[in-house]
């Protein structure tokens, strides 16, 4: 909720400025204030506008790119990008953003390419890191648990589709996140676990618990089944995704963006193959 | 009896949040469920929604104890069709129920209503939110909100 409203107030203050001077570069800010707050049409609207006025601002060719990939218009990402490129060479972000394309066309291996060079360059990247989980390729984490490495497919899976336990480990790697873990019917954990003293087997009860009181409340007042809790506590954040066969439950510090993580979730939820 | 101005106050922070796209009502209840104001006037039972909000802040909070003490500061539950939200600020909760497809925008606006009850309360009756009748709540705290 704060990054949105800082969003909020980034928005305004750049708007301010560019009415000002309409021949600001503040243009890019705001549009990747606009593409962050999923405004995607204005964002667009924004950046060609003052790329017109600055076509080799290279930083707006990247949001450009970015908004591109909002909008799943990947060749034309590709082409920002390497309009950023022609305009002042390559930068790491230019490189990830590259491999996040390369990803999206298909191209698997390439992208694999660049982020083996970026993990050695830098391997306390998060971004990095999940980038290479996505696509089955190892990290050294700190946690104990699991270096990493899901597979893109599980056997019988679809190409793109994650097991269960795949996606909990890369949800378990976002920053903040203090561990997930997916849970029965009865409250026992089926995969995933937490960092530090949290008991994986007291909150999994917990959680079910509190699901299914509140499924059961407001199926009661005709409200229909309940699908998502999400809790705030001083500390703590916990998020409780209802599927079908399991419970999702995510455990997260308090300054955790819910924003990003939503998306984040949402997308891996997309690919799960639940087949264990 | 609540005053002119505090209804106003009161009024002013569920309307705002009422305004957006998507919210089919909310009000200001106390801790028994009472409902202090709502908005819209018709067509929102709010004793319904104040009994229900609370009911499930009731569950939560039974369950939660030990593991994020002193409870639950921000609580949402989302259903098929329905979004529920139980807010606390001060000794009041605000309750807002919205269509589920609303824009998650909408949660910044339940804050900053929270923030305008918070602050009006704590303006009005400093003395009334330190006493010991309040003993063990966190008055102090930027917001503390049940998002059911």
């Amino acid at each position: 909720m704060i990054d949105t409203a800082e969003l909020d107030d980034r928005i305004a203050k750049c708007e301010k400025i560019l009415a000002a001077d309409s021949n600001s570069q503040i243009f890019a800010a705001l549009a990747e204030a606009y593409r962050k707050k999923g405004q995607i049409p204005r964002a667009q609207e924004v950046c060609k506008n003052g790329l017109k006025v600055h076509p080799n601002y290279a930083s707006a060719r990247v949001v450009m790119a970015k908004i591109y990939m909002a909008s799943e218009d990947y060749d034309r990402a590709w082409d920002e990008l390497h309009l950023a490129v022609a305009a002042s060479g390559r930068t790491r972000a230019i490189d990830i953003l590259e491999s996040e394309i390369l990803i999206k066309k298909g191209r698997i291996n390439d992208a694999k390419v660049i982020l083996q060079r970026l993990y050695v360059s830098d391997p306390d990247d998060e971004t990095i890191k999940n980038l290479m989980i996505m696509l089955g390729e190892k990290t050294h984490t700190d946690d104990d648990t699991d270096i990493v490495m899901p597979r893109i497919a599980a056997p019988g899976a679809s190409v793109g589709k994650i097991s269960l336990d795949e996606a909990i480990k890369i949800v378990r790697v976002t920053p903040r996140v203090l561990g997930a873990v997916a849970v029965d019917e009865r409250g026992m954990v089926i995969h995933g676990k937490f960092d530090g003293n949290y008991d994986k087997e007291e909150i999994a009860a917990l959680s079910r618990e509190i699901f299914d009181s509140s499924d059961y409340g407001s199926r009661k007042i005709s409200l229909g089944r309940t699908r998502e809790i999400l809790i705030e506590a001083k500390t703590v954040k916990l998020w409780f995704i209802g599927r079908d066969r399991y419970l999702l439950v995510i455990l997260t510090r308090d300054d955790v963006s819910m924003g990003s993580l939503k998306l984040k979730i949402e997308d891996m939820l997309g690919r799960v193959e639940y087949f264990d | 009896m609540k005053t002119a101005k505090q209804q106003n106050k009161f009024q002013t922070a569920v309307e705002y949040v009422t305004e957006y796209a998507g919210v089919k009502g909310a009000l200001i209840s106390d801790s028994e469920g009472l409902t202090i104001i709502k908005s819209p006037d018709d067509g929102f039972d709010g004793d319904f929604c104040a009994a229900m909000g609370l009911e499930l802040v009731n569950i939560v909070d039974k369950n939660l104890r030990g593991l994020a003490e002193p409870g639950c500061e921000f609580l949402s539950v989302k259903t098929g069709e329905d979004w529920i939200t139980v807010a606390k600020s001060s000794i009041f909760y605000l309750i807002v129920v919205a269509e589920r497809k609303a824009d998650d925008l909408l949660s910044v606006r339940i804050s900053r209503a929270l923030e305008m009850i918070t602050t009006y309360m704590k303006e009005k009756y400093p003395a009334l939110l330190l006493s010991g009748e309040l003993a063990g709540r966190k008055i102090e705290k930027k917001m503390e909100a049940y998002n059911v």
